[in-house]
């Protein structure tokens, strides 16, 4: 890995352990292995949001051309939101992409990614079906992203009615995740759902 | 920056009595002053934002390629203008695929290159 990218991952690494974002326990970022090319990122669910209290894990890939290309991150830890593929875990965020710029850091990019979190943006996404829901029904997404956050994240909010409809299709022999992953893009209309798995 | 002085007239106490001055033992006399001063590079941003080390000294590259001293001169900054300032290696390989300034993102246009 070039010399540039290794050492200013390490002055990055220093920055971040000495900010008040770790001190508040916001965000947290280590490296994977010895290489400096692959971390571990984490960033805490943002308070008045559906992710509140729920803890969010990323995969952070650094390029042999880092600083003058951007990281490849992406979400490991499931998660409700229009900007990020429920599936795959992939981000569509500006300064990951076109908008980089060499000063910015991985600071900087998992503060950018918990305001993304806080304020979603439904007409550039990366996951249509979330984006259409979250345009449309603003309430069913919410409750979905906080159930999403609940299941995968360990946020504290319990839903009887999604869990009850999630053990009604898991009884069908149908497995949890693509229950859950059914349910939600179906508005948590059982029937839908259902016919969606089985059709 | 210490220098001793002797001071040509040293202070000395003074009475006051029936309209008669009386002078008597001095009060004190200067032997020595220390002078410090505070200093920065004259520049907007003392780092530069793309190798994260201080514009006036060699960046990240030219530190690891174990440039000889003359060579690691030659590493000089760039000011754009924006205002904002780079090591001049550093700025070559960031507006091969992006001409805006990292920090602004303003179009970027150079002011003056050198220390």
């Amino acid at each position: 890995m070039a010399n540039i990218a290794v050492q200013r991952i390490k002055r990055e690494l220093k920055e971040v352990l000495n900010s008040d974002e770790v001190a508040r326990c916001s965000i947290h970022v280590e490296l994977v292995g010895e290489s400096f090319a692959e971390l571990k990122g984490e960033i805490a669910g943002p308070p008045d949001t559906p992710y509140e209290g729920a803890r969010f894990q990323l995969e952070i890939k650094i390029p042999e051309t880092y600083p003058f290309n951007p990281p490849k991150v992406r979400f490991v830890t499931k998660i409700w939101h229009p900007n990020v593929s429920s599936v795959t875990g992939a981000i569509c965020l500006d300064i990951l992409k076109h908008q980089w710029a060499a000063a910015m850091t991985l600071r900087t990019v998992l503060l950018s990614l918990q305001a993304l979190l806080a304020s979603p943006e439904p007409d550039d996404p990366q996951d249509a079906v979330v984006a259409r829901q979250c345009k449309d029904k603003p309430q069913i997404f919410q409750l979905t992203a906080q159930h999403w956050a609940n299941a995968y994240a360990g946020g504290p909010s319990v839903n009887p009615d999604y869990e009850n409809k999630i053990r009604r299709l898991k009884d069908l022999g149908v497995t949890e995740m693509n229950a859950r992953a059914s349910l939600s893009s179906c508005d948590w209309d059982l029937e839908r759902a259902t016919e969606q798995i089985f059709s | 920056m210490a220098d001793d002085i002797d001071m040509e007239k040293p202070v000395e106490k003074s009475t006051v009595s029936n309209d008669c001055v009386v002078k008597s033992e001095k009060m004190f006399s200067l032997k020595r002053w220390n002078a410090v001063a505070m200093w920065s590079w004259d520049v907007e941003c003392e780092i530069c934002a793309i190798c994260r080390v201080q514009v006036m000294d060699a960046c990240l590259r030219c530190q690891a390629e174990n440039r000889n001293d003359k060579e690691q001169e030659e590493c000089v900054v760039i000011w754009g203008e924006c205002n904002h300032s780079f090591h001049n290696c550093c700025m070559k390989l960031w507006v091969k695929q992006n001409n805006r300034c990292p920090l602004c993102q303003q179009e970027w246009s150079v002011q003056r290159i050198g220390k």
